[in-house]
């Protein structure tokens, strides 16, 4: 009996010199589910999420590996495999951090050339959209997508780069819808026909200052660039401001319309309210004929005459004129300089048709 | 000895019976889940992301500790009952917080809409004081169709809060507060301007 008793405590003692207790969990466990917590926070099933389920799928498994060795009966317990197992979770959560903060910076640079891209959309058919006096649709449309634009500024702010792609996919739609206004508007102005005529006046212009080593000026109202010839080539192109009828062809005072057809330079104004100015030889004699035939046929307002004082002149290619071709005073100054009197100027409508500008293409 | 062996034997018996017969705990996981679903529906995944997902990782912890005590020959699911409790507990406490965010969006949206709504206004006002002439007729003719667009985005901005997107009719309203100012802007420099030539 006493034999028996003895054998117990001995068996207990030695128990409790081995220890009872259970070895430590080890801290990469503690670790790496930190560690996920802080690669969720982040988005990374967003940002890279094949890399994200592997890590998520790694990260299973070792903890599989825990649960299988707290299972044990704590003598058996070995945690040197369960640590290796969450070491090397933890060492593929920082690659995928990495990983992470790449793909956002990649996003975010993405969405910014997006955004830049939109707004390059929007600042052309927003112009486009004076010149067609088409307000109401188009700069609905233009508000709705700057709005947009504006809230996907704030999501990216906010690092919610996700929600901000996302919505980037709402803003086009409406710049195609004031895209396709304007282009509509712009499509009753132009005609192939038309076209090839002012087509003509140009070649015919540029093949006078090839002929003559003379310098020319070529405007081309809808696509609103002013172009320099010297000697037959190209040698500057400017952006230009037109009036509020711009796309019209002038036929009489007041219709705030700009005329199309062959001028020449008859003044050279260095100080005027609009800086320096050029002062074109409207009207010609072939204005003067449409102008009778377009009063025969009532379509002149009583009163109203053919007008006058039609300038290129400086002030912002962003102002609207009445009927002038407005530059910015440094371009004006460059041309200013290399004119003469009797400089050929041709205004023509377009030489392309609508469907072919740029803000009619999309994905631009 | 007999006897203490006899006592021993129907100790193990009676622990193997209790220990290896144990159930799950059903009624705790459902509670938990339920808990968590509630949190969900209360708008956890937009006001409370980090707690939800905290409260998502001990949900699956404690069933994870319920599959294993399961699979074990001796049961034990104490652990995984304290653990199914603390995942209701904080489930349950979250949801005032989440009420409490909630509120707290839904008034900076309020706020936001009338803040927005007045930059309208004024840029409406402004647009009316602005000097007509040569190279703004259009322009006027633009800023007008702009705002009465603006305007039709508050409405937008209503429909948001009815949704109860109290973040999203924030947004919105900061988008139209900044672009009507920045419409005023551009009208008050026009007529400084025009106030600086007549000088």
């Amino acid at each position: 009996m006493m034999r028996n008793w003895l054998i117990a405590i001995l068996l207990l003692l030695s128990l409790s010199a081995s220890g009872c207790k259970a070895p430590p969990v080890p801290s990469e466990v503690k670790e790496t589910e930190t560690q996920e917590s802080n690669l969720w926070r982040v988005g990374s099933a967003f940002y890279a999420s094949e890399d994200y389920l592997k890590y998520k799928e790694s990260y299973r498994q070792a903890k599989n590996k825990l649960i299988k060795e707290k299972r044990k009966f704590i003598w058996f317990r070995k945690y040197k495999p369960v640590r290796l197992a969450f070491k090397n979770v933890l060492d593929e959560g920082a690659k995928l951090s990495q990983k992470v903060e790449i793909e956002k910076e990649i996003k975010s640079n993405k969405i910014m050339s997006q955004l830049a891209s939109l707004k390059n959309r929007i600042d052309a058919v927003k112009k486009l959209s004076l010149i067609a006096k088409e307000t109401l649709v188009a700069r609905s449309a233009i508000i709705s997508a700057e709005l947009l634009m504006s809230e996907v500024g704030f999501m990216k702010q906010e690092g919610n780069l996700i929600a901000a792609e996302e919505k980037l996919n709402d803003i086009s739609p409406y710049i195609e819808k004031a895209e396709e206004t304007v282009r509509s508007f712009l499509a009753r102005y132009v005609n192939e026909r038309a076209i090839r005529t002012w087509k003509r006046w140009v070649n015919e212009t540029i093949s006078e200052s090839t002929k003559n080593n003379i310098v020319v000026i070529i405007i081309d109202k809808l696509d609103r660039k002013l172009t320099v010839y010297k000697k037959g080539k190209a040698v500057g192109t400017y952006l230009i401001g037109l009036s509020r009828n711009g796309l019209s062809d002038k036929l009489h005072s007041g219709d705030f319309a700009i005329p199309e057809g062959k001028y020449r330079i008859t003044k050279k104004l260095p100080s005027r309210r609009y800086h320096k100015a050029l002062l074109l030889s409207y009207p010609s004699q072939e204005d003067l004929e449409e102008f009778s035939s377009a009063k025969m046929k009532g379509l002149v307002p009583e009163g109203a005459s053919i007008g006058d004082s039609i300038e290129i002149h400086g002030g912002g290619n962003e102002s609207l004129t009445d009927g002038c071709i407005s530059l910015e005073n440094k371009d004006i100054n460059k041309i200013f300089d290399i004119v003469d009197l009797g400089t050929p100027v041709t205004i023509v409508r377009a030489l392309s048709s609508p469907a072919k500008l740029p803000i009619t293409r999309k994905g631009l | 000895m007999k006897s203490l062996f006899r006592v021993i034997t129907l100790g193990l018996l009676i622990t193997f019976f209790f220990a290896a017969c144990a159930k799950q705990p059903t009624q705790e996981m459902d509670n938990a889940k339920s808990a968590v679903e509630t949190v969900k529906k209360a708008g956890a995944e937009i006001y409370a992301k980090d707690e939800f997902k905290k409260l998502n990782d001990d949900l699956t912890a404690a069933l994870d500790e319920v599959t294993a005590q399961s699979k074990k020959l001796f049961k034990g699911y104490g652990k995984a009952k304290e653990m199914l409790a603390n995942v209701k507990t904080e489930a349950d406490n979250l949801v005032p917080t989440i009420a409490q965010r909630k509120e707290e969006a839904k008034k900076a949206a309020l706020a936001a809409q009338p803040e927005a709504a007045a930059a309208v206004a004024e840029a409406k006002a402004y647009l009316k004081k602005a000097p007509k002439g040569k190279g703004t007729r259009a322009d006027i003719e633009a800023f007008t169709a702009d705002l009465k667009a603006l305007e039709g985005s508050l409405l937008e901005v209503q429909k948001a809060i009815d949704a109860e997107d109290y973040y999203g009719a924030a947004d919105k309203a900061k988008a139209i507060k900044e672009k009507a100012a920045g419409i005023s802007d551009q009208i008050k420099k026009a007529i400084e301007k025009v106030k600086g030539r007549k000088k």
